[in-house]
């Protein structure tokens, strides 16, 4: 540019003269179209059987058929392979993953296939339980996990890094590897066999966890090896495409390791994301079906209504959620989808914080006889815990409105591994059910869940979880019922009790079906009704509520508030200490419980003991 | 449509067929070369076809009326009119996130949000070369330099020729009008130039430019922390080689299509990585795009005619400009802006020198340092042009200086010896690319489909499984 001037005229190389006459030009180009779709035969139909539009014409499907046949007859095609091999041989592809370790201190996997179970899961839980007696953190600090990242486009690029990276930001002792490979997935083996690279990576690497994501370049014609062509769209596609997901995930399980599929979003394309769905449809049966994870980005890439979203907000920076193709994640994109689904990673397989300062969230299975099945429930644990060589407290936080063992983790799970830090407090929350009433029905077996909570969860949280004895329980919405319900029966085992959005008045909810089915209709079962509602209890045994330190809170916009309301007044006319908070506009909703969460915890780890962390920060 | 794709090879085989069976008749090959034209750009998306089509229209009406206005007040109207149309389309398809973006960060400064909404909006690939050619027309038919168009026909053929459409090179009205308007050949000029080039450019895309990228390049600013000092700064220049063939490649494969249906586009590169200096990169690095900048940003602004400290600052606008004409990314500005301040340093030795009588010329050492300087230079700036965002080019540097990581890790051979090679070719690829031409035309003529299709099957050997879009088409 120091120099300006203007464009230099065409330089002219070779013969100006030459001049060729059209025919011999297009004769020869079509000659060379000829030999050169031959050669590449099986390239031309694998390009057809990708594409949108042709790979749906029968025409062009059999006159790649054809052309293959021929080449394959001729011996055309596998003249280009033995160039293809030929060229491989002379530049060989590298060995291009490399593991990333941060914790130099930590030591490779030392828990052998032999060791885990039949579903793939290690003995870790148990080994980091046995350890915890009476403090398991310290162990839980050199527990090492090493987890490798597998698949497409999206995995090579955004959605993989964004996932390395919080793993290896998030969580201490994680090993990673990940291999992205564009323009792959399962439906492709002739670009990559991706079964066949899982299973040399997972021999080279050992992975505890392998976190794959496929599907983005999948709904399109499979040639099976045979020379078959399978449509997308048929039967017979599907049945394929089940097997070539159940085939990694045996792979990875034959070799210790636990499979981990992520679910492709809702894209732009109306058409493409029906093909996504579906796809997350066969991947969801196949991958369950041998035990294995499957996550979800459907809500979180999307709307939550299954739509296509364009724009996210990520650390308070707002941008496009997509590249411009309207199908992989942007960096802010995947930043968001990734944060999402580390909840579930924690859940699945014990992950530590690197802040020490989150609780580290620990699933526990037991032989439930109360249920007569397997129950889990999940607790998180202060890391700091047993800094001082003394157990801990325990908040029981029972799961409400559907009850299930994920309510409250998957709602609060950075919340609660916050305030369980900060408050150095266990809080433990165990599974209710379909609707979290906690009741012990008489005439269905399988709804005992008072039983299950008092005889099991409670002692098995004794056993194997660093407790000092003190307890306190709290619920919201229905399980606000059960969790003073049970602290008023037993107020030998409790401390202290709160509910949010508390309904505490079973008779006033006579017609709610799943108390009906569990304890008999009202009107003939009044006196077993009675005794599992709380309002009836305080007027029954007051001395027992006085034991009691009771918090109850409730939205103004909650449908149960005046009976909270009534609550309040009749404990206060009988004496019984306790805090009623109204939130105004508060609804019975999840936003509202998570709102309450804070103060709940806070109110629980205050009566139960000091709260050292708190304090520390106060200072 | 890409070049090296099945459906590109079909699509040139069957417009090139129907092309020359058309010959003799000239409107009807350039309808038949228009609708091609529109095929292959709507293959990208069927909306981009009809903003070309608009955009070629709108410049070909307002031109004509520039024309027609010239000498009054309202051809200076029209031409405002024109350039801001152009520019309003670039700004919205192509500026509109970065503004939003960096107003966000602004405001958010200040505790508040612009609330401007995101809007997904498509890049159409191709708009930044043809809008700027666009502008060329109507700047010089408003000086009266342009080569007139003599029928919209021509024009929107002008704009929308398909082997330059999506990444240039950049026509000047005088460069292609001329050939569009004349009756053009019988025959098909300089075939052995015609397949030298195709089969350079698809050599430097689909095998070395793909081989850089997968092998490192790709990975390596994706993922830096994997990889050892050494391989991070044998991947900026890997980079730097890897731009140069994807680039040179698609010019050479464009120049090479074009000419094959009878028409010559300009050079866009003469071996830049042999260049002593900066200035002297920039004149022979995507030369019709600097050439452009120069005629319409740098002399409007003033060019060297003014006092140094402004011809400093002229050069670093046009660069910031240039920086921007990328795309609507941070990293691209600073990339300019590197540029900018490198020239005008440059530039101000230069000056120094002369005020003080260096004026000789610089002997071979000096030569060489200067080489190795601009090289490193240009490759060490394209970091930010290939990061994604300035973190990521940040966290790129400082694993360059992570003088402990990975250091046990050698660096991939394939990758060092191509790098090499693309900076060697840029001394002596004149000679062996004149040479392959005139080894092509000794060919017998029935023998030549033998040549190209051994041509063909070296390149199906050796090319990479996935070849990714060429980069210039993201700009």
């Amino acid at each position: 540019m120091s120099a300006p001037h203007s464009v230099p005229p065409p330089k002219v190389l070779g013969d100006p003269t030459e001049q060729t006459p059209p025919r011999q030009l297009l004769g020869g180009l079509w000659i060379v179209w000829l030999v050169l779709s031959l050669l590449a035969a099986n390239d031309l139909r694998a390009w057809v059987l990708a594409d949108e539009w042709l790979g749906t014409q029968p025409w062009a499907l059999a006159a790649v058929q054809a052309s293959a046949h021929v080449a394959h007859a001729a011996g055309l095609s596998s003249i280009g392979e033995g160039l293809r091999h030929w060229s491989e041989h002379w530049l060989p592809t590298p060995s291009r993953p490399r593991p990333t370790q941060d914790t130099p201190e930590s030591t490779p996997s030392d828990t052998s296939p032999e060791e885990r179970d039949s579903h793939g899961r290690d003995d870790t839980d148990e080994a980091l339980a046995a350890a915890a007696l009476p403090n398991p953190v310290p162990f839980a600090r050199s527990l090492h996990r090493r987890i490798l990242l597998v698949g497409a486009s999206s995995m090579q690029f955004y959605l993989g890094s964004e996932l390395e990276h919080e793993l290896q930001v998030s969580y201490s002792g994680v090993e990673l590897m990940r291999v992205g490979k564009v323009s792959t997935g399962l439906a492709r083996p002739d670009v990559l066999d991706w079964p066949q690279q899982l299973e040399r990576l997972v021999g080279e690497f050992h992975p505890d966890i392998v976190i794959g994501n496929f599907g983005g370049n999948d709904a399109q014609n499979m040639l099976l090896p045979d020379g078959r062509v399978l449509s997308y769209g048929t039967l017979g596609w599907d049945e394929e495409y089940r097997k070539r997901v159940e085939r990694i995930t045996v792979t990875v399980q034959k070799a210790g390791g636990q499979m981990v599929l992520i679910g492709m979003p809702p894209m732009r394309s109306p058409s493409f994301s029906l093909k996504m769905q579906h796809l997350n449809d066969l991947t969801i049966d196949a991958v369950t079906k041998h035990h294995g994870l499957y996550l979800s980005t459907w809500d979180l890439a999307g709307n939550g209504r299954g739509h296509y979203v364009k724009a996210v907000t990520v650390d308070g920076v707002r941008g496009l959620a997509r590249l411009a193709d309207g199908q992989h994640y942007s960096r802010l994109g995947a930043r968001q989808v990734v944060r999402g689904l580390l909840p579930s990673l924690e859940h699945a397989f014990t992950l530590v914080p690197r802040d020490e300062d989150q609780a580290l969230y620990l699933s526990r299975e037991i032989a439930s006889i109360a249920l007569g099945r397997e129950v889990s429930y999940g607790a998180y644990i202060p890391q700091r815990a047993g800094a001082r060589g003394e157990g801990l407290p325990v908040l029981f936080l029972l799961n409400g409105s559907d009850g299930g063992v994920d309510g409250w983790p998957s709602h609060a799970h950075r919340a609660l591994q916050q305030l369980a830090g900060l408050h150095n407090i266990l809080v433990v929350t165990p599974e209710g059910g379909e609707n979290g009433w906690y009741v012990d029905s008489p005439q269905l077996p399988a709804e005992r869940y008072a039983s299950h909570l008092l005889n099991e969860v409670l002692l098995d949280c004794d056993v194997w979880l660093p407790t000092n004895g003190r307890r306190g329980i709290a619920g919201q919405a229905t399980a606000s019922h059960g969790a003073l319900a049970i602290a008023l029966k037993n107020p030998d085992l409790f401390r202290s009790a709160s509910g949010m959005s508390a309904l505490l008045d079973l008779p006033a909810a006579r017609e709610e079906l799943a108390l009906v089915r569990a304890l008999g209709p009202f009107a003939e079962h009044t006196a077993l009704w009675n005794a599992w509602s709380p309002r009836q209890l305080i007027t029954r045994d007051v001395a027992a509520a006085k034991r009691l330190a009771l918090l109850i809170s409730v939205g103004t916009d909650d449908p149960w508030v005046q009976t909270a309301r009534t609550l309040d007044t009749e404990l206060s006319k009988l004496g019984v200490t306790h805090v009623f908070r109204e939130q105004a506009g508060g609804r019975n909703d999840w936003a509202q419980w998570i709102t309450q969460l804070t103060e709940h915890v806070a109110f629980h780890a205050q009566v139960l003991g000091e709260t050292p962390g708190l304090a520390a920060r106060k200072q | 449509m890409s070049f090296p794709t099945f459906a590109f090879a079909y699509f040139f085989l069957l417009t090139i067929t129907g092309y020359w069976l058309l010959q003799g008749r000239r409107t009807a090959q350039k309808v038949l070369l228009l609708g091609a034209s529109y095929v292959f750009y709507a293959g990208w998306d069927l909306t981009l076809f009809c903003l070309l089509a608009g955009v070629s229209y709108i410049d070909w009406v307002i031109s004509e009326a520039i024309v027609k206005a010239r000498g009054t007040p309202r051809a200076r109207r029209l031409l405002a009119l024109g350039i801001a149309c152009n520019l309003a389309l670039l700004c919205v398809f192509k500026l509109y996130d970065f503004f939003r973006e960096s107003l966000d960060t602004l405001t958010r400064l200040f505790g508040v949000s612009s609330h401007l909404p995101v809007l997904e909006i498509l890049l159409p690939v191709g708009l930044s070369f043809y809008t700027f050619q666009g502008l060329a027309y109507l700047i010089d038919t408003y000086r009266g330099t342009a080569y007139r168009a003599r029928s919209m026909l021509d024009f929107l053929l002008f704009m929308a020729f398909f082997p330059k459409l999506l990444a240039g090179p950049i026509c000047r009205s005088y460069q292609l009008l001329p050939q569009l308007t004349s009756d053009g050949p019988t025959e098909v000029p300089e075939l052995s130039r015609a397949v030298t080039l195709i089969v350079t450019g698809l050599f430097k895309k689909i095998v070395l430019a793909s081989l850089l990228a997968t092998r490192l390049v790709d990975d390596a600013f994706a993922t830096p922390s994997h990889y050892s000092p050494r391989e991070l700064v044998v991947a900026v220049y890997a980079y730097s080689v890897q731009i140069y063939f994807d680039f040179s490649g698609y010019t050479d494969m464009a120049r090479g299509l074009a000419l094959l249906l009878g028409f010559e586009l300009p050079e866009n590169f003469a071996y830049p990585y042999a260049a002593t200096d900066l200035g002297a990169y920039w004149r022979r690095w995507h030369m019709t795009f600097s050439s452009w900048l120069r005629e319409y940003i740098y002399f409007p602004l003033g060019g060297s005619r003014v006092a140094p400290l402004r011809v400093y600052f002229n050069l670093f606008v046009t660069f910031l400009v240039c920086g921007i004409w990328h795309g609507s990314r941070w990293t691209f500005v600073l990339w300019g802006g590197i540029h900018g301040v490198g020239l005008a340093v440059h530039r101000a030795y230069r000056d120094v020198r002369r005020r003080y009588g260096f004026t000789g010329k610089p002997g071979p050492l000096f030569l060489c340092f200067g080489w190795a300087a601009t090289l490193s230079f240009c490759a060490f700036a394209r970091i930010p042009f290939k990061a994604p965002e300035i973190e990521t080019a940040g966290e790129f540097v400082r694993a360059m200086f992570a003088a402990d990581a990975h250091s046990d890790r050698s660096v991939d051979l394939v990758v060092v010896v191509v790098t090499v090679l693309g900076v060697v070719l840029n001394f002596v690829g004149r000679p062996i690319f004149e040479a392959v031409v005139q080894a092509h035309a000794r060919v017998p003529t029935y023998w030549r489909p033998v040549a190209w299709v051994a041509a063909g099957a070296l390149l199906f050997a050796l090319k990479t499984q996935d070849v990714a879009p060429y980069i210039y088409f993201g700009f």
